[in-house]
């Protein structure tokens, strides 16, 4: 039972016919990939941040590879959507549900764009001069991982609470954010000839930064699901 | 810019559109009340049919009435016009107020009420006659004594169907399309100005283009009547109503009133649970 | 070739001839034979009387259907007989069709449905299967005796009235029961009042049904002649002119009487009159039955 069916007390179908079946099991199924798709992102991430740290340029190759992956399933769960709101006649809490999916898969896609990113940055760094990696990066790239969890949880648990949190706790990835910065500048500053690893380096953190964001905006689509309102979560 | 920000520019865009090419929509709120409803019961006989039911509606509005079958739509609809007076067995308690005079009274005689309260039902029922005198009965009855060739024209464009009738005024009204003919009731109850027009279930027995028709039609009507429409077509209480009342069943088999509000708030986020149970079909 | 047929072999098989229906043939057949049974015996009694009435008919048509009651077969004429009819019908016409009409919207379309208006309609329904010879006995118990109006021919008039009202309220009420209740709806629904819908719709609509109904309740008065012995209809001869006042204030006949009183006369020739009387009837009655549908048919066809 998802939290907006305990908030307001009876469940859906309990105790009725179920008379909609056939829309709820496709609802179900479109949720899941959604999940699945937010699954396949998280490999994704963490594949290319290992690659960016341990200069494997086979398994940023992989990561690359595997982004075609995230867009045909994100291209199933559109057109999956679509068919639902054109013949099912969606309204309430149904259509709210579907246009949130939708949102959320789209951005899904965009932070696989991100790993790809990052997976490409580490066959550029791999290609240089060894430079440790700032001890930011790895932080940041687990704290996208969770955060991620949290915001597929909140969309399965249909929990504005838990999407508030997730949204909260962006402010620590941004201040990680801010770190590499200074730490780039830092590096420029003392070894220029080090300044192509500190620029690879500073825009990886700035692709997690920009998946953290995205993850926050999952987060605002639950909260819209709940409520109906679009608020911003995230200023 | 983030997403977000993005999303609500995008957000704010097509409202404007919208504004530009419909008049500014009165909010549910403002408008004149019509009809106060208050603790209105029904019976037939010892049955109850709907129970204690209390609510507003203002004018010129579309309010739909929906709800599951059996849970007093109609009698509650014919309660506005004293209808139901013509079932033997009918009688009510509570007030149904019509600008402040209410209906059931003594000394109101149901014959005015019907003037100014009008109705188009379930078939489309024109009267044996020709289109002529079927839209001009209402007017002859109630004792017009102008032009009564001007009357039938006016009620008949209001109703959107003089271009396709004028040049056959005298032919029977039974011999039209089955929407020609809905139009027709409609062009038969406004031809005696009415202050309200009550639609019971009025498109169920027309085809999708001609029920689509009437609801532009309605929408063009609300400008000078106030509209009630009882309908089991969800989507076209979602389409063409400002105002959706949400009627339901309960263990005693009397229908009363579960939620009331702007059809956007009922169909984006209603309150009820029984409502968006009822509303996404999850339960008939 | 399988070989058990398929399942399309099968329907092929079915759809070209289980066999030879002949029960239905043989049912169709017996009915035809019933019709053409009942047809003939009516074939035969009419060619009877036809025969039987060719002599007058041939031999002195207008001279028969001129002249007075005779005793004298070679004289005697149904002239009475046709305006004794006729003003009888047109009483029972102007009295029963209104009272009965007005009895019957009121019953449909105004009384409320309570213990007493059941019980009116299911008595009205009872009057209508009484034997017309009773009404000939309170016409003569009230009319005649009671009232002491005498053997006059308005007596005659109010008797067959009476029994026909029944029949004119019932089929009244059946017409007006055939309008469909949307139509009575909608005259409502536009602000009209009861009366007004009554008028200007239900009327309007039921009127071929009612139009027939009284037609043919008319034919039955015509053809009516146990009342109208007991309440005083001269079976015999009398002289009886002068205006329209000296013709229903005083003695009178009709054609069914005639026909009864001269079928009981010894004289042979008194036969072919008889006869000629009953194809003067016949005729009459297959004229009204046929106008009646020939109105309704006119009607129904305008809406």
């Amino acid at each position: 039972m998802d939290e907006l069916s305990a908030q307001t007390g009876v469940t859906v179908g309990h105790g009725h016919d179920r008379l909609r079946p056939t829309f709820e099991q496709a609802l179900a199924d479109v949720k899941d990939n959604v999940l699945r798709l937010g699954a396949l992102v998280e490999r994704g991430v963490e594949r290319a941040a290992r690659a960016l740290v341990e200069r494997d340029v086979e398994l940023a190759d992989q990561v690359r590879w595997e982004d075609a992956e995230v867009n045909e399933l994100q291209r199933s769960i559109n057109q999956e959507i679509t068919s639902l709101i054109a013949r099912q006649g969606p309204v309430a809490r149904d259509v709210r549900e579907l246009l949130a999916l939708y949102h959320a898969a789209a951005e899904l896609e965009r932070m696989g764009d991100y790993a790809t990113s990052i997976a490409k940055l580490a066959q550029q760094l791999a290609s240089e001069p060894e430079q440790p990696i700032f001890r930011q990066i790895p932080e940041m790239e687990k704290l996208c991982r969770s955060q991620l969890r949290a915001a597929m949880r909140a969309l399965v648990d249909v929990s504005e609470q838990q999407a508030r949190d997730v949204c909260a706790g962006d402010d620590e990835l941004d201040a990680l954010y801010k770190s590499v910065y200074e730490a780039s500048i830092a590096l420029m500053e003392s070894h220029p000839d080090r300044a192509r690893q500190a620029t690879h380096m500073l825009f990886a953190a700035h692709h997690l930064e920009r998946l953290g964001d995205r993850v926050t905006n999952i987060g605002e689509d639950v909260v819209f699901l709940v409520t109906g309102q679009i608020e911003d979560l995230n200023p | 810019m983030t997403m977000t920000d993005l999303r609500q520019a995008l957000e704010v865009r097509p409202r404007m559109t919208i504004e530009a090419r419909e008049a500014e929509p009165i909010a549910v709120g403002d408008a004149q009340i019509v009809f106060d409803v208050q603790a209105f019961s029904a019976y037939y006989g010892a049955f109850r049919a709907l129970k204690e039911i209390t609510f507003q509606i203002r004018e010129h509005q579309i309010t739909a009435i929906i709800g599951p079958s059996g849970c007093g739509k109609s009698t509650l609809l014919r309660g506005f016009n004293r209808m139901n007076d013509l079932v033997q067995s009918a009688r009510s308690e509570g007030q149904v107020l019509y600008h402040g005079v209410d209906l059931y009274a003594p000394e109101v005689d149901p014959v005015e009420v019907r003037r100014r309260i009008g109705m188009v039902f379930q078939k489309p029922n024109p009267f044996p006659k020709s289109i002529y005198d079927n839209v001009a009965f209402g007017p002859r009855v109630a004792g017009f004594k102008g032009d009564m060739d001007e009357r039938v024209e006016q009620s008949l464009r209001r109703a959107a169907l003089w271009d396709e009738v004028k040049d056959k005024l005298a032919t029977p009204g039974t011999a039209l399309s089955g929407g020609q003919q809905q139009r027709l009731c409609i062009a038969r109850a406004i031809a005696v100005e009415p202050d309200v027009i009550l639609m019971d279930e009025p498109c169920s027995a027309l085809d999708p283009v001609a029920t689509l028709r009437i609801e532009e039609l309605m929408h063009e009507l609300k400008q000078n009547y106030t509209i009630v429409i009882v309908t089991h077509n969800m989507q076209q209480a979602a389409r063409a109503s400002d105002v959706t009342a949400f009627l339901t069943m309960g263990d005693d088999r009397a229908g009363y009133l579960v939620e009331l509000d702007t059809t956007d708030k009922i169909f984006t986020r209603p309150e009820h649970r029984l409502t968006e149970d009822y509303i996404t079909g999850r339960f008939g | 070739m399988s070989a058990t047929p398929s399942a399309a072999d099968l329907v092929a098989l079915r759809l070209r001839g289980g066999g030879f229906d002949w029960k239905s043939y043989v049912l169709h057949g017996a009915m035809l034979f019933a019709m053409l049974i009942a047809l003939g015996i009516l074939i035969v009694l009419l060619a009877d009387v036809a025969v039987r009435a060719l002599p007058v008919l041939t031999g002195r048509p207008i001279d028969f259907l001129t002249s007075d009651l005779s005793s004298r077969p070679a004289r005697a004429g149904i002239a009475q007989g046709l305006v004794g009819s006729l003003l009888l019908v047109l009483f029972v016409a102007v009295l029963a069709l209104p009272i009965g009409v007005g009895a019957a919207v009121y019953l449909e379309e105004y009384a409320r449905d309570t213990r007493i208006t059941r019980f009116v309609r299911t008595n009205i329904r009872n009057l209508a299967g009484v034997p017309a010879i009773v009404y000939g006995l309170l016409g003569l118990a009230v009319f005649v005796t009671l009232l002491g109006l005498g053997k006059i021919l308005i007596v005659g008039g109010l008797t067959l009235a009476i029994l026909v009202l029944p029949i004119v309220v019932i089929t009244t009420s059946e017409a007006l029961r055939a309008v469909p209740g949307s139509i009575r709806e909608a005259a409502l629904g536009v602000g009209a009042t009861r009366w007004e819908t009554v008028r200007s719709h239900v009327l309007p609509y039921a009127a071929p049904g009612i139009l027939t109904g009284t037609i043919l309740s008319l034919a039955r008065a015509f053809g009516e002649t146990a009342p109208l012995l007991m309440v005083g209809a001269v079976a015999g001869t009398f002289s009886a002119h002068g205006g329209l006042i000296e013709q229903v204030t005083g003695p009178y006949t009709a054609l069914p009487t005639i026909v009864f009183n001269w079928a009981g006369q010894p004289q042979d020739d008194f036969r072919s009159l008889t006869a000629a009387t009953i194809v003067v009837l016949v005729a009459v009655i297959l004229l009204v039955n046929g106008t009646a549908i020939v109105l309704r048919n006119r009607y129904d066809r305008r809406w």
